[in-house]
Parts: C-alpha cells; structure tokens; sequence
C-alpha cells in the first residue's frame, strides 16, 4: 500500500510535466542559424549559376585549351554548340551525335548530314527573330588536329554561321600558359 | 483584467516561436544541391574569328570591294609541327621560330619568342589590327588557340582564319 500511494504521489506531483517540457525542448530546436548558412549559400549559389550553363560548361573526358583574351558572344546572336572529341563530334545542346572525326573527314555522308543540321540550325535561329545572328561556337580537344578544326570552321561558314568562336578555358598568367 | 492580458500576449509570442521550418529547409536541401550540381566552377572564354574570304586571297574579305579599301599591310602566322613562321608584307624574310626539343624527345612551340616577335611587329605597325593564321592539318588545336590568344594579346584583335595552300604535285 505504501508503495502504490509513493508511485501515486510522485506522478502528481509534476513527474508527467518534465516529459513534457523535454518534448518541447526539442521541437525548439534552434535552426535559425542553419537557415541563415543556407540563405547566404543559396543566395551565392543564385548569383553565380549560368543560364547558360549547360552550354558553357567544360563537357566531361574534354581537355579544353586555356587562353587569357576572353571575348563575349555577340549580343543579338544564339549559338549552336559544336563539340569534337577525339573520338566524336556532337551537335547541339541535345548532343546529338554525328559520327568521329575520322568519318567527317572521309565519309561525305557524315559531311552532308552535318552541313544540312547546321543549315536548319542557323535557318531556325533566323527565323525565329530575324534580328538574331547565328553564332557557332566550337569547344574541341586540344589534341585535336586542325585538319578537323579547319574543316569544321569551313563547314560553319558554308552554313550561314554569321560568327565562329572557339571555346577555351580562361587562364591568367602568360609565363604559365605560354613560358612552360 | 490585467493577467488575461498577459497570457494572450504570451500566447501569440509562443505562436511566432513555433514557425514551421521544415517546408522551407526541404527547398533549401533540394535546391543547394542543384544549384552546385550545375554552378560553373572552371571561367569559361570565347576567341572570335575572321573568315577568309572563299579566295584566300588578301585581307578585304569583302570580294571586290577590296581595291576600294584602303591596303592594310599583311601579316600572317604560319604554325608548323616544328616551327612557327611569321610573314610580314614588306618583309622579305619570314621570321623563323622553331620548336624546343625537350630532353624527353617532346617538342614545343616557343611561344614567348611569339610573343616577343608579335610586340615588336605591333610596335612597327600600329594601325594594323588584322593578322592572318594558317595552322597546318597535323598542328595541335591547343597549338593554334595559343597563338590566336598571344595576337589578340598583342594588339591584333582581328584574326583571320585561313586554309593552308596545299600543292599537289
């Protein structure tokens, strides 16, 4: 009996109520400074991410050359990516897949099919807004040799490509780039 | 009176503490990875380019209006495997800058004599802003950006793509 009316009292007299406080305790945990971090991050994140990122990113298993002169797009213009690998060449943002280097150079078919895409390409850019140039932008390997770079530029030309731009990686130092 | 008030006061206080967090910290932990996913983290740069005109012939571009033009001197890089060449109009020698044998068989462009050879033509011809580059078919693309950065560097902001003339014979 005395052990039951011990049990009764302690139970009364605010046992339940500390679980309580422990439980609110924890639901207020204090995440402000978290959200402060990831609002800054975010924020930051925003600031520097590229529209145009998907273009202008180094593809994977491509190493771009480095230069220190960087130059803008032309403002009224819309570029078409042209990617050559050492192993193949794709067209567009949809990396559509044209053949390797080898076969644009021998095959005329490859040849063809790349000038007729590359026509449609400018043709679409200028149709859609008449004051808009089409610009073909090159990212290639720098092991590529410019047998390939010569024709690929040639074939832009053919294609109404108002300007050609290479893509490269920006560097700073000269002595680095060049002294080495 | 006065303690009713105070439990409402403290009430709407112990509201504005229990602000749901959970939805926007789910939008952070969906968004930050996302957005570094795609963030560019390397500087990317453009080099623009002239296009010869369909002869290869002279600077005009332009077919035949290039007689109306005033003449702008010519000058042109030629990359070789082993060598660059630099031919100026005017000039009857070509200036010859040959690759750096390593000690390791490999070979180089010595791109700082480029360098220097390009300030110095600049300096004689100051209202020349065109130059020509010609890379050969075996030449490295790394090779040609090279010497397509050092002429914009050095004041010729034009550069004119051309073919190399292949005699078959």
């Amino acid at each position: 009996m005395k052990k039951i009316s011990y049990k009764v009292n302690r139970a009364a007299s605010g046992g339940p109520r500390k679980a309580r406080g422990k439980i609110q305790k924890v639901r207020s945990l204090n995440i402000t400074s978290l959200i402060d971090i990831l609002t800054i991050l975010l924020v930051f994140l925003i600031k520097n991410v590229s529209l145009d990122a998907e273009r202008l990113t180094v593809p994977d298993q491509m190493a771009l050359p480095s230069s220190i002169v960087a130059e803008e797009l032309e403002k009224s213009g819309r570029s078409v990516v042209l990617k050559v690998f050492t192993d193949q060449i794709l067209l567009g943002s949809e990396n559509m897949y044209v053949g390797t280097p080898d076969d644009f150079m021998t095959d005329t078919d490859v040849r063809n099919q790349l000038l007729q895409f590359m026509r449609e390409q400018s043709a679409q850019i200028v149709a859609q807004n008449p004051d808009s140039l089409p610009l073909l932008l090159i990212q290639a390997d720098e092991t590529i040799q410019c047998r390939y770079i010569t024709d690929i530029v040639a074939l832009g030309a053919d294609a109404d490509f108002a300007n050609i731009y290479f893509s490269t990686v920006r560097g700073d130092d000269p002595q680095l780039l060049y002294g080495s | 009176m006065a303690s009713g008030v105070s439990k409402r006061r403290t009430q709407k206080g112990s509201d504005v503490q229990e602000l749901n967090l959970m939805p926007i910290m789910n939008l952070f932990i969906t968004i930050i990875p996302m957005l570094l996913m795609i963030t560019v983290t390397v500087h990317m740069a453009l080099l623009s380019l002239n296009l010869a005109a369909s002869g290869g012939e002279g600077a005009g571009g332009e077919g035949g209006e290039a007689s109306d033009v005033e003449k702008v001197k010519e000058i042109k890089i030629i990359l070789y495997t082993d060598r660059i060449e630099i031919r100026e109009e005017g000039v009857s020698d070509p200036i010859l800058i040959p690759a750096i044998f390593s000690p390791d068989g490999s070979t180089r462009h010595d791109y700082l004599a480029l360098d220097d050879h390009l300030t110095e033509i600049k300096s004689r011809n100051e209202d020349v802003f065109e130059i020509g580059i010609t890379p050969y078919p075996d030449v490295y693309y790394g090779t040609l950006i090279r010497a397509i950065d050092i002429s914009k560097l050095r004041g010729f902001p034009e550069v004119k793509y051309e073919r190399p003339r292949v005699m078959v014979l």
